[in-house]
């Protein structure tokens, strides 16, 4: 008798965490030589050199870190000092807004690339030269024209997830299959409810797809626009942690950059999964 | 017979070809009308353009040349008064047997408020005996399941006449022949009109009022038009017990194994007024030996010659 599959992935999952936080410990746990110096110049220096502790924050140094934010993750002292919780709800409110923007723009004009073949070749060339652009290279174009730079950060994820959803979108309108169309054409329904009872739901899981891989990517694009424009964000709390030499609370920004990307993603397969169907 | 309720005059189909220059004519001045109320079959050889007739009185494609008229209009796009049974069922796999019923009951009626809808649809669900699985998937019904529920979406919007394109091909035999008994029953309930394309010969003999018999493309025509002779109740059990049956199947089989690939080869055996002739093969009265008559027709579309044996047309 053997256990389910999913216990058994669950024990070996357990097993590498357990082996991964063991293999970090036993890594920063090492003394090196230590110095003899002045007391007051020892303050100055830091413990890797006073007690020859490692400078890598070991698992009990981080998880000490987790303890302390989950006390209070939304604490606001000041521009330079907000609970990472905080940070973490300005990324997210960056993301969505960027993306449902980009949303906005790629359904329609996808809906128009997809339906018409002449208007698929006209913006043909300019997606393909748009498109392989990397987002972070619009940001001083838009800092220059927008001149507000969280605004700026919103564009960037605007036009970095807005490429999939469209593409994707353009490909589900043009295949969506000749008879279900014909279907609607006896039917005499209008173009208008032909779009939303027949071609949107026909397209809807490839779009989904699209979404999917957006909401990747502008999570992955906010930390480094955040790190450009500061100010807020968890990607400006990365990089200020690091000019603090906190390389702890670095280590906890990115197991929360992690998760949350996890959860939106996961947010997205279960739509996925509420607009599939099986043909 | 009636008035005719939807006619074709002088179809044409010509197809742009990709290698060579010039069009491939597939079919070209087809004629032929099928009365209120009647069964017409269209029978003939894959290739001869028998799906392109049908989207063309559907509505779905055009002519190159030549008109339908359906009901005294001319038809120029797809209508609710012309319900197409697709081959391929074209179910949307995203609604359940009842949604697909509903959007086409909603798209009939767009006044009506949703319960109204859905007992209608339910209605005609239950006429062809999948009141039991309305809420299924098409993804979880059999094909022959599938197929009744696209006979539900196309009677539901009560059109004034059925267009069926091959709908029991993809089915195995035994669900065709139940399904096509169905056919038999609704007919007997609802007196639709219904133009037809099958394969089978049986099929035609069962179900159709006449048979339209098309000769092998390119430039394909509808040759003759078999009236059946067989019993208005005739059954698919008591069918081929019958005495005209072998001389009518026979005449088909003959039509489509020699005669379709000959008057292709021979377009010049084509009566000049372009109507097809119609045939009514039956045993003979006084000898009982198998023999094909040619209806008396009205002047203008007498075919004198014996073209069921096969005669060259001297009009």
């Amino acid at each position: 008798m053997r256990a389910p599959l999913a216990l058994r992935a669950a024990i070996i999952s357990l097993l590498l965490f357990v082996g991964l936080i063991v293999v970090w410990h036993i890594g920063t746990m090492q003394r090196g030589p230590t110095l003899k110096m002045d007391p007051q110049y020892a303050k100055l220096m830091g413990s890797t050199v006073t007690q020859g502790k490692s400078a890598m924050p070991g698992p009990g140094d981080m998880g000490a870190k987790i303890w302390q934010h989950l006390q209070d993750p939304f604490y606001d002292r000041g521009t330079n000092d907000k609970g990472i919780g905080i940070q973490l709800l300005y990324s997210i409110a960056r993301v969505l807004t960027g993306y449902l923007l980009a949303l906005a723009a790629a359904l329609p004009i996808g809906f128009l690339i997809g339906m018409s073949p002449l208007m698929a070749r006209a913006l043909d060339p300019f997606i393909q030269i748009l498109k392989p652009i990397s987002p972070l290279a619009w940001m001083p174009l838009a800092l220059y024209t927008i001149k507000d730079s969280s605004i700026s950060a919103i564009f960037v994820i605007f036009i970095c997830s807005v490429w999939p959803m469209l593409l994707n979108t353009a490909f589900g309108v043009a295949t969506v299959r000749r008879e279900w169309l014909n279907v609607a054409r006896t039917l005499e329904m209008s173009p208008v409810r032909t779009a939303l009872r027949v071609i949107l739901p026909a397209a809807a899981p490839t779009i989904l797809t699209g979404m999917r891989i957006s909401i990747g990517i502008a999570w992955l694009v906010i930390v480094a626009a955040e790190m450009l424009v500061g100010g807020t964000g968890i990607g400006y709390f990365v990089w200020n942690e690091w000019n603090n030499l906190s390389i702890t609370n670095v280590m906890v920004a990115i197991l929360c950059i992690g998760l949350v990307g996890m959860l939106l993603d996961q947010l997205m397969a279960r739509l996925q999964r509420v607009v599939a169907y099986a043909d | 017979m009636s008035t005719a309720c939807i006619s074709a005059e002088r179809l044409t189909r010509r197809f742009p070809q990709e290698s060579e220059v010039g069009e491939l004519t597939v079919f070209e001045d087809v004629c032929f009308s099928v009365a209120e109320g009647e069964f017409a079959c269209l029978v003939g050889h894959s290739g001869c353009g028998k799906s392109t007739i049908l989207n063309i009185l559907a509505g779905l494609d055009q002519p190159t040349a030549g008109h339908v008229i359906a009901a005294g209009k001319h038809v120029e796009g797809p209508s609710l008064d012309r319900a197409v049974i697709f081959q391929g069922h074209a179910l949307m796999p995203w609604l359940s047997a009842l949604g697909n019923v509903e959007l086409a009951v909603s798209s009939r009626h767009p006044g009506w408020a949703r319960r109204r809808v859905r007992e209608h649809a339910m209605k005609f669900l239950a006429l062809v005996h999948l009141d039991g699985s309305a809420m299924k998937k098409p993804a979880q019904l059999s094909g022959g399941m599938k197929q009744r529920v696209g006979i539900a979406r196309a009677l539901a919007i009560e059109p004034r006449m059925l267009l069926m394109d091959e709908p029991f091909s993809a089915l195995d035999a035994l669900t065709r022949g139940a399904l096509q008994d169905e056919i038999v029953v609704i007919r007997k309930a609802t007196k639709p009109t219904v133009f037809m394309i099958t394969h089978d010969i049986d099929e035609a003999l069962l179900l159709a009022d006449k048979i339209l018999l098309m000769t092998n493309g390119p430039k394909a025509w509808i040759a003759e038009v078999i009236e059946n002779t067989l019993p208005v109740d005739r059954t698919r059990i008591e069918l081929h017990k019958h005495p005209n049956y072998y001389p009518l199947r026979n005449h088909l089989m003959d039509f489509l194994v020699a005669r379709s690939r000959e008057l292709a080869a021979h377009p010049e055996m084509r009566c000049r007024d372009l109507h097809p002739a119609v045939v009514r093969p039956a045993v003979a009265a006084s000898s009982g030996h198998a023999a094909a008559a040619v209806a008396p027709q009205p002047p203008e579309q007498a075919c004198n010659g014996l073209i069921a044996s096969g005669h060259i047309c001297a009009v």
